[in-house]
């Protein structure tokens, strides 16, 4: 154990011990603290330190002033410990699940988090006796590429911290952006980052695919959250992209024809999401509010000659130019 | 403060399950016995004014065959201490994360866990989990699929044989296979049911969105789990390492786009040729991927590589036309 460390730990258990509240004479007792021969303004900007520390971890630590420059530090046992957590012991098995469905398949910020979360809710609600094994495993990456970029964004999402990274939005020069991260959101192409841009006062939304290089945490070594997500912010209604893109030069009211075969893909995938009809002798006809030729075509490869552009005609006509043009470079 | 906050968690959690034992407690840990073990002689270390023994806390270990852990003197430590918000964060994320595949009650029991875990947070992380948006966002999936993903779950569970009528990419057709599904596997944007197919004679992994239908059969499946996952021609998907490169060469009109899209790719080389155009040399992870992605382009891209591709990209454009009376 770090000298830090073990002195953390003898002020939490000291602070648990007394129930009531202590003074700076009598915390200057615990092990860490008691080197009188260093400078008492030192040793008690120490004992700051690591009460700051402390709240770090969860602890909620009262400081009352009692008068004559003295202060009583109470440790909120109330809020300190976890309440007991009335769930069912079915519940309870999901949620252990959950947890290692992400731990069994990656390792990372999240990860560990989830793994110390665990712990606790074990402590809590007990060991299960019998954990069935996980049938199914969660992974956060869309792309090995992402993995790195990913994990550093996740870690600076849950702990509040800033990044900074080169990003390249299409057809213009990367530069450097500093932002402090909101949320991640994953669409079919990959995750996107929803954050503040301080210097465009501003909400942006930056592909991950997009970064340049890797992303940093801005300060490393601080352990303090550096930033509150307003509580009116709205992952969705910032986020500025969709499945098949939506913006300038996006056709409209596209709507495509499926044959039987693979419709039921279709379905899997968009019911309920997209307008969905079922046509006579079975094909399916999907109906996509915007939609970039590009994306469409990335999508529809799987399906060669299970689909045709019903709407509207000029998107017909193009797909059909195209492929003309495809099949002259293939041969 | 890692190191804090990890024997503050070991001896809460010690506390709290007494007569643990050194094997669930490790796992509990995520670590090795050998590693719990070290960190038990670690927390001998913290102790309390006026430091005579019984202020120090200390554990013992049962001489039984299970070894049992007893900690004493550390009884002020009562309770697991709170989540901390990164925790609340990383558990809203997984539930979230988790939710978009799951079916009907698991959803509700989802929906009962947020609640829970609402109602039992104090302090930031309360009013973090109060908050309206979440960290994590991600696609609702349709109720179909949700209904697919619980079926095939609970076939692994109980080990039964599952009938499915399955789309096959490669094959371009719909057939119906008997499973024995070992697992459900999440990689990139699709899920993945792998198990032992009956028809193939060999372990299989099906994507869950080319199922149109799943029946769970009486039948409990005969085949045991390999100890290792072969992926096979998966293998590129699930480990991130293509076999094979894809070389595509681009018209001089394209260069731009494609050097803009292309330049920052680890493992992708751009040649600029005299001529103006561009050749882009890249994993191919997924043959249907490439194929539309060339698809996309129209006559300004020229697929080099692999060969064994091209017939099947013509196939497809073919058939497209075809399709659009063409």
């Amino acid at each position: 154990v770090t000298p830090k460390a073990n002195r953390q730990l003898n002020l939490v258990g000291t602070l648990l011990k007394a129930r009531t509240g202590m003074t700076w004479h009598e915390l200057e007792r615990v092990e860490g603290y008691d080197d009188r021969d260093t400078d008492i303004r030192s040793r008690r900007r120490r004992l700051e330190r690591d009460l700051n520390d402390l709240e770090t971890l969860g602890l909620k630590i009262i400081r009352e002033d009692i008068g004559q420059g003295q202060i009583s530090y109470v440790l909120d046992r109330s809020s300190c410990f976890m309440p007991p957590l009335n769930m069912t012991p079915e519940d309870q098995l999901l949620l252990y699940r959950i947890v290692a469905a992400f731990a069994g398949t990656e390792s990372g910020t999240l990860q560990s988090h989830l793994q110390t979360a665990m712990l606790k809710l074990q402590a809590r609600n007990g060991t299960p006796d019998d954990m069935p094994a996980t049938v199914v495993s969660h992974s956060v990456n869309r792309s090995a590429t992402d993995a790195k970029r990913l994990d550093v964004i996740v870690r600076a999402l849950i702990e509040h911290r800033r990044v900074t990274f080169k990003y390249r939005p299409p057809g213009r020069n990367p530069t450097t952006r500093t932002v402090a991260p909101y949320s991640l959101v994953a669409r079919r192409g990959g995750w996107y980052l929803v954050a503040y841009d301080g210097s465009r006062k501003g909400t942006r939304t930056f592909r991950l695919s997009r970064i340049k290089d890797t992303v940093k945490i801005t300060k490393p070594k601080a352990d303090a959250p550096e930033f509150e997500v307003p509580p009116d912010f709205d992952p969705e209604a910032a986020f500025s992209s969709d499945v098949f893109g939506r913006g300038a030069g996006a056709f409209e009211d596209v709507r495509i024809e499926f044959k039987p075969e693979v419709a039921f893909i279709i379905e899997n995938e968009f019911e309920s999401v997209y307008k969905t009809r079922k046509l006579k002798d079975g094909r399916l006809e999907l109906t996509i509010p915007q939609a970039y030729p590009d994306s469409l075509l990335a999508y529809l490869g799987e399906f060669p000659g299970f689909w045709r552009v019903t709407n509207p005609p000029e998107l017909q006509q193009l797909i059909v130019e195209r492929l003309k043009q495809n099949l002259k470079a293939v041969h | 403060m890692q190191e804090t906050s990890t024997i503050l968690n070991l001896i809460t959690f010690l506390a709290t399950n007494q007569g643990v034992t050194v094997e669930r407690a490790a796992q509990a840990f995520g670590c090795s016995e050998s590693a719990l073990l070290k960190l038990l002689d670690e927390l001998m270390m913290v102790g309390v004014p006026p430091y005579f023994p019984n202020d120090y806390i200390s554990c013992t270990i049962s001489a039984s065959p299970e070894r049992a852990i007893f900690l004493n003197f550390g009884d002020h430590f009562s309770g697991p201490l709170n989540l901390t918000p990164p925790e609340v964060m990383a558990l809203k994320g997984a539930v979230e994360l988790a939710s978009r595949r799951a079916d009907k009650p698991t959803t509700e029991a989802l929906t009962r866990i947020r609640t829970t875990l609402d109602e039992a947070l104090q302090g930031r992380a309360a009013s973090l989990q109060a908050r309206k948006a979440n960290a994590f966002v991600t696609p609702r999936q349709t109720e179909r699929m949700a209904d697919l993903t619980g079926e095939l779950s609970r076939a692994a569970e109980e080990r039964r044989i599952a009938e499915i009528e399955y789309f096959s990419s490669h094959r371009q057709n719909l057939d119906t296979r008997r499973v024995q599904v070992f697992s459900l596997i999440e990689a990139g944007a699709h899920l993945y049911a792998w198990g032992y197919c009956e028809l193939a004679g060999a372990t299989r992994h099906f994507r869950v969105d080319r199922i149109r239908s799943v029946r769970v059969l009486d039948e409990k499946g005969k085949a045991r789990v390999p100890k290792k996952r072969n992926a096979g021609r998966m293998k590129s998907i699930f480990e991130g390492r293509a076999r094979e490169k894809m070389v595509i060469s681009f018209a001089k009109e394209l260069a731009e786009e494609i050097d803009d899209e292309w330049r920052d790719h680890k493992d992708s080389k751009l040649k600029h040729q005299s001529n103006g155009r561009v050749e882009l040399t890249t994993p191919l992870y997924n043959q249907f991927w490439a194929i539309g992605y060339v698809m996309r382009f129209g006559g300004n891209a020229k697929l080099l590589a692999p060969r064994w591709l091209k017939p099947q990209l013509k196939r497809t454009i073919e058939e497209t036309l075809k399709a659009h009376g063409s």
